[in-house]
């Protein structure tokens, strides 16, 4: 067995009700397929660098499995006849996975999901969730691509300002 | 002549790769933020001799902005916004 991580970018203008079934499909794939779910992470709404079918934006999700490379074909396969996927991308994590070690893994993951269901629940009634979550919302409202870029975009032109005064006084060296 | 004896003697900064330096900065595809620190804004990846990574980190470096680059977490190009 090898654990596996496969991100697929599905078609965003997709209603949660319809995207559900294919997630679902996929995840029961696995299964049948001698394989072993360990997670399904939800990414969300996000920009995509570079249009996709003619697509600005994609909905991202990750699996991260273990399974045998027939299960990866067999998944890509389906991926790939399906409309509703725009691309998708497979990753071998590990060549040799611990069978006891994922499955505590998996109930751990399990455990952390109830967790936080039961956390958010009782905060929804109180006055500071409503806050938090018009904030959070407020948040979700601007694309997050443009609303994140700011820092990193500076952060990178400082680097490339300071990258280039370095390339220069090499240059000057080389010429020496 | 003393132009250049100054510029021989000027102390200049060592560069040291940051993975080695912080073990918590992590190479990772999902996270185009910190890839995006070692490219240009052209998109380009910024090479070993300027960024001062050592050879083992730039090799990670390098697949993890190619991976980020097929599932369109970065661009393979961008166009210069300030053009």
């Amino acid at each position: 067995m090898r654990r596996y991580e496969t991100v697929c970018i599905v078609n965003p203008s997709l209603s949660p009700e319809e995207a559900q079934p294919l997630f679902d499909k996929l995840t029961d794939l696995i299964a049948a397929h001698q394989g072993l779910m360990v997670k399904l992470d939800d990414w969300g709404h996000k920009r995509l660098a570079y249009e996709i079918k003619k697509q600005t934006r994609g909905y991202y999700i990750l699996f991260n499995y273990c399974g045998n490379g027939s299960l990866v074909k067999e998944l890509e396969r389906n991926m790939r006849l399906d409309d509703r996927v725009l691309k998708y991308m497979t990753v071998c994590v590990a060549k040799e996975v611990d069978e006891a070690a994922i499955k505590t893994e998996i109930e751990a993951a399990e455990e952390a999901a109830k967790v936080k269901e039961s956390s958010v629940e009782p905060k929804e009634s109180t006055a500071e969730a409503v806050e938090d979550a018009t904030a959070s919302e407020a948040q979700e409202q601007g694309p997050p691509g443009e609303t994140l870029e700011p820092t990193p975009g500076e952060a990178e032109a400082l680097d490339n300002a300071a990258l280039s005064t370095e390339k220069e006084e090499e240059l000057t060296d080389g010429k020496v | 002549m003393a132009r250049f004896k100054r510029r021989k003697r000027m102390f200049r900064r060592r560069k040291i790769c940051r993975f080695c330096a912080d073990s918590s900065f992590v190479i990772d595809y999902k996270n185009p933020r910190t890839l995006r620190l070692f490219t240009t804004e052209r998109g380009k990846i910024i090479p070993r001799r300027i960024s001062g990574n050592c050879a083992k980190h730039q090799r990670q470096l390098t697949t993890a902005i190619k991976r980020a680059r097929t599932i369109a977490l970065m661009p393979y190009s961008a166009a210069l916004s300030h053009y």
